[in-house]
């Protein structure tokens, strides 16, 4: 508003110069026209139609009272001068019409232009956006197709291995030394196997193939198929399972929490002492009643190297001081490649593992996991 | 002295194949073997098996394939080799007629008690009176005795426990289920049979912490253990 008042003067001002300059330099009548309409121009084509329109009004009245006799008046004696007076207001509006439009059209064109320029920008952006979507996809069918075939070629041949380990077990009855090794090579495959499993799940997860499909689970089933996958642990040493009678069911994906408890009892095995039991246990969270804890508590040493609750996988890496050099050298590493799966597989069940000391000496590997919401059965 | 009982094993590979047939003949079997579904039906029909045992993924012809043609002329037992994470193909097996199915890598002694569970299963009679270790199941008293107790359950938990107990060793879906438990009643869901098995299994087992005679199978059911792993 006030922008338009200060043009409005501007151009007042302009005529008025423009007609004291006019008369000073005592200009005759056509010249004066003249001068006027291409001051009407400039100011329209800089102030737009209204000071285009206003200055043509006024450029016309002080055309007549200074220019047109009789003069310092707006009457006009001779009517031709009506004619060029007229002529000359039509003209001028007609002129800041034609300007204002131009100057429009100018103006459009070059939005125009603008808005082309940023819809091939846009486009540009688009396909390539398009180019490196198709090539992730690719890049995910590759990973997928890929991890089947790898898949497919490390299970076929352990089942193969699993199937000759049988055959030697059979000729090993009753031969000391055969029946050892044979017994050592059935380990060493199992934690192959195992190493395999969790490693193909973690790829699995990774290349966002095999989402977590979770569902209702009892711990009990969970302890159990744990126990089945180590049958060798089973038979070394006690493992002891107790499921509070009001422990709920846990909603998790029961593949990925029962690789999660394997590599937790596994840990446990190693680093307990031969005689000492393993203890699965699962309850209700103390203090989040949406949530169950299931817990693999150990004689071992404790995890000196575990100072803290949380199993953090730089405090892990560090020799602890107090283990033996051996236990350091040996263990550590082991421990860590299992933890750090069985961390990532607990997350990926929307739970957290921690490793506290227990009380009376040994660990307590804690998994965090959330409770199933089922309905209570009907009292028929 | 009996004949052995004779067991076809199918499977593209030559090593889990060659292996298989050799674990069973040194178990007391009969063995004989094919590479695909299409030699798997070709040998069905000339040797009569007592029980297939059939891999799933196999060029040419697959292990759904043979499942299908098998069952359109016999109802011999088919035990099926799955992978990790197959379950959709765990369950289409059993819905074409599948027995049960192991999954690989499986231990030896697992397998075995599988082929024993389904050859006893399709040898036996009809019978109203179900025998296990420390339980017996009267179907038509309706009286279950699991150690020196007796057992009382729900309408619903003695229909849940007789169709598993009927399928001894074999998996029963969850749709399987509530299909002839619960006649398809509106509203069933899976967690309802969860919560009735759930309770069921809370009276039956002599310790809920060990499970030993229902266990579930993930995504797909539950089974009832004919014998001890």
């Amino acid at each position: 508003m006030r922008d338009r008042l200060g043009k409005l003067f501007l151009a007042a001002l302009t005529i008025g110069v423009l007609t004291a300059g006019a008369r000073l330099g005592n200009l005759n009548e056509p010249t004066a026209g003249f001068l006027y309409l291409l001051a009407v121009l400039f100011l329209a084509m800089w102030g737009g139609l209204l000071v285009g329109a206003v200055a043509s009004l006024l450029a016309t009245a002080a055309y007549n009272v200074f220019f047109f006799p009789p003069l310092y008046t707006l009457s006009i004696a001779d009517p031709s001068n009506w004619v060029a007076l007229t002529t000359f207001l039509v003209t001028s509006v007609v002129v800041s019409r034609l300007v204002v439009r131009a100057r429009e059209q100018a103006h459009e064109a070059e939005q125009r232009r603008r808005e082309v320029e940023a819809l091939a920008a846009d486009r540009e952006r688009f396909m390539e956006e398009r180019a490196h979507l198709q090539a992730l996809r690719e890049s995910d069918e590759l990973k997928t197709s890929l991890l089947r075939a790898v898949s497919h070629d490390l299970q076929t041949p352990l089942t193969a291995i699993g199937l000759h380990i049988e055959a030697l077990r059979r000729e090993a009855a009753g031969k000391a030394e055969l029946a050892e090794t044979t017994a050592a090579i059935a380990g060493e495959a199992a934690r192959l196997r195992r190493r395999i499993d969790n490693l193909l799940t973690m790829a699995r997860l990774d290349a966002g193939r095999a989402a977590p499909r979770p569902e209702p689970t009892s711990p009990a089933d969970l302890f159990r198929a744990a126990g089945e996958n180590l049958p060798l642990v089973s038979a070394s040493r006690e493992v002891t399972i107790h499921v509070d009678d009001d422990c709920p069911d846990v909603q998790v994906d029961p593949t990925l929490v029962v690789e999660v408890i394997v590599n937790l009892i596994e840990n446990a095995h190693r680093a307990a002492p031969a005689g000492t039991a393993i203890e699965l246990v699962a309850r209700r969270h103390p203090t989040d009643a949406d949530r169950v804890c299931l817990e693999v508590r150990d004689r071992g040493p404790g995890s000196p190297a575990l100072p803290n609750a949380a199993v953090d996988s730089a405090a892990r890496a560090a020799p602890s001081p107090s283990a033996s050099a051996e236990e350091a050298t040996s263990d550590v590493p082991r421990r860590g490649l299992g933890l750090e799966i069985a961390r990532s597989l607990a997350k990926a069940s929307a739970g957290s593992l921690e490793l506290v000391e227990r009380s009376g000496g040994g660990t307590v590997a804690r998994l965090d996991l959330p409770a199933a919401r089922l309905p209570t059965a009907e009292a028929s | 002295m009996p004949l052995a009982p004779l067991v076809l094993v199918v499977d593209d590979d030559p090593g889990i194949r060659e292996g298989l047939a050799r674990e069973l003949r040194a178990a007391g079997y009969t063995a004989t073997t094919a590479s695909d579904g299409g030699e798997g039906f070709a040998t069905f029909r000339a040797t009569n098996p007592d029980l297939v045992l059939t891999d799933l993924a196999m060029p040419n012809s697959d292990g759904f394939a043979l499942i299908s043609a098998i069952r359109g002329v016999a109802r011999t037992p088919i035990v099926v080799l799955s992978v990790r994470g197959g379950e959709p193909d765990k369950i289409r097996a059993l819905d074409l007629g599948a027995d049960d199915f192991v999954t690989k890598p499986f231990s030896v002694g697992e397998l075995l008690a599988r082929v024993r569970a389904q050859l006893r299963r399709s040898g036996g009679e009809p019978t109203t009176l179900l025998r296990f270790a420390d339980l017996t199941i009267d179907l038509e008293r309706r009286q279950v005795v699991q150690g020196e107790r007796e057992v009382r359950f729900t309408p619903t938990e003695m229909a849940l426990l007789e169709l598993l107990a009927l399928n001894a060793g074999k998996p029963v879906t969850l749709d399987q289920m509530i299909a002839r438990v619960w006649k398809g009643a509106p509203g069933t869901t899976n967690d309802t049979v969860r919560v009735h098995v759930g309770t069921l299994r809370r009276k039956l087992e002599p310790d809920p912490s060990r499970p030993r005679y229902v266990v579930s199978e993930p995504w797909v059911g539950y089974r009832f253990i004919a014998e001890p792993l």
